[in-house]
């Protein structure tokens, strides 16, 4: 039971790809080939984000993230996260691990919804969404998002803490 | 992706720079982090394959045609909506999601919901939500997707609106 309760993703994926096939075989082997390639390919970067990790959770002291991240970080500590939160590139779920690690050490939640609303700016790609949808386009969205990741930072900061 | 492979070597390469320099320093601190490192990777991972097996699965029996057609089609604030569930649901590099949602444009998707479609597609992802709940709790994990979710709306329609001065 413990097993279910833990593992219900993977046991749900397994069963969808066990009935599937005897129904496609040859299409899902294709997605398992598919999955498989893609899951090798964020290898690097997630393992080095877990390891980052745990390394920060050893040697980054509570009192370091709380002057710069903490409940009277301020307007600096927003700003540090956004900052932070446009320059790192990256699936973000792969950054999911080190943001709890910064919240297990103090860090405010507002500060970390931000980081991850910010994460979606992807700076090193803007030139590249410009030549597809114009600059005008990529401007207006990235003051809205940092707009936004502010905004619900707070608010989320907020409704936790009730 | 090319960026995406460069951008994990140098933070494997950053990372394994830190552990040497601590390790020099204090070597059973570093120990015991790198044991704890490994500890987590290999738990993480399950649920990491599950994920990108999902999507293989996702890729290979969603066409992008229907996508396309769902999130083009639709009409005012529902073809918003939409896309914002359409961007949650696909997975795969920002890269991909860029020329898709100039392709939706091009085909006369609204411009409200061709950006609702983007912001979606790198906020919100329907099969990630498991690991992130596994991270951080179901209260900070729903919370956060909903907030994701309003955002895609709201940012959609503004994008639109200082663009075209219109909504949709």
């Amino acid at each position: 039971m413990k097993l279910v309760r833990e593992h219900w993703f993977e046991l749900f994926v397994l069963l969808l790809y066990i009935s599937l096939s005897l129904l496609y075989p040859g299409r899902v082997w294709h997605a398992f080939l598919l999955g498989i390639r893609l899951f090798v390919r964020m290898l690097p970067i997630f393992a080095s984000v877990v390891f980052l990790s745990t390394f920060l959770g050893a040697f980054l002291s509570p009192r370091f993230i709380q002057r710069f991240m903490g409940k009277n970080s301020g307007i600096k500590g927003i700003i540090i996260a956004v900052v932070l939160g446009t320059v790192i590139v990256g699936p973000m779920w792969a950054m999911f691990p080190m943001f709890k690690t910064f919240m297990d050490k103090g860090a405010r939640v507002a500060v970390v919804v931000a980081l991850v609303g910010t994460f979606a700016v992807k700076t090193p790609w803007l030139p590249y969404a410009a030549t597809f949808l114009g600059w005008e386009f990529v401007v207006v969205s990235v003051v809205l998002i940092i707009c936004y990741a502010v905004v619900s930072g707070l608010a989320m900061e907020r409704l936790l803490k009730e | 992706m090319g960026l995406q492979m460069l951008g994990g070597l140098v933070y494997g390469v950053v990372v394994f720079c830190l552990y040497l320099y601590m390790f020099a320093k204090r070597r059973g601190e570093t120990a015991s982090a790198m044991k704890k490192g490994f500890v987590q990777f290999l738990k993480r991972i399950p649920m990491i394959l599950a994920i990108f097996l999902l999507i293989g699965l996702f890729d290979v029996f969603v066409p992008k045609e229907v996508v396309a057609s769902v999130v083009g089609s639709g009409k005012g604030i529902l073809s918003v909506l939409l896309s914002v569930f359409m961007g949650a649901v696909m997975m795969g590099p920002v890269a991909t999601s860029y020329p898709l949602g100039a392709m939706l444009l091009y085909k006369g998707a609204a411009l409200s919901a061709v950006a609702a479609f983007l912001y979606s597609w790198v906020m919100l992802g329907v099969t990630v939500v498991p690991f992130e709940i596994s991270v951080f709790g179901g209260r900070f994990a729903l919370l956060r997707n909903v907030f994701a979710f309003i955002g895609a709306v709201v940012m959609g329609l503004l994008t639109s609106l200082v663009l075209t001065g219109g909504l949709f």
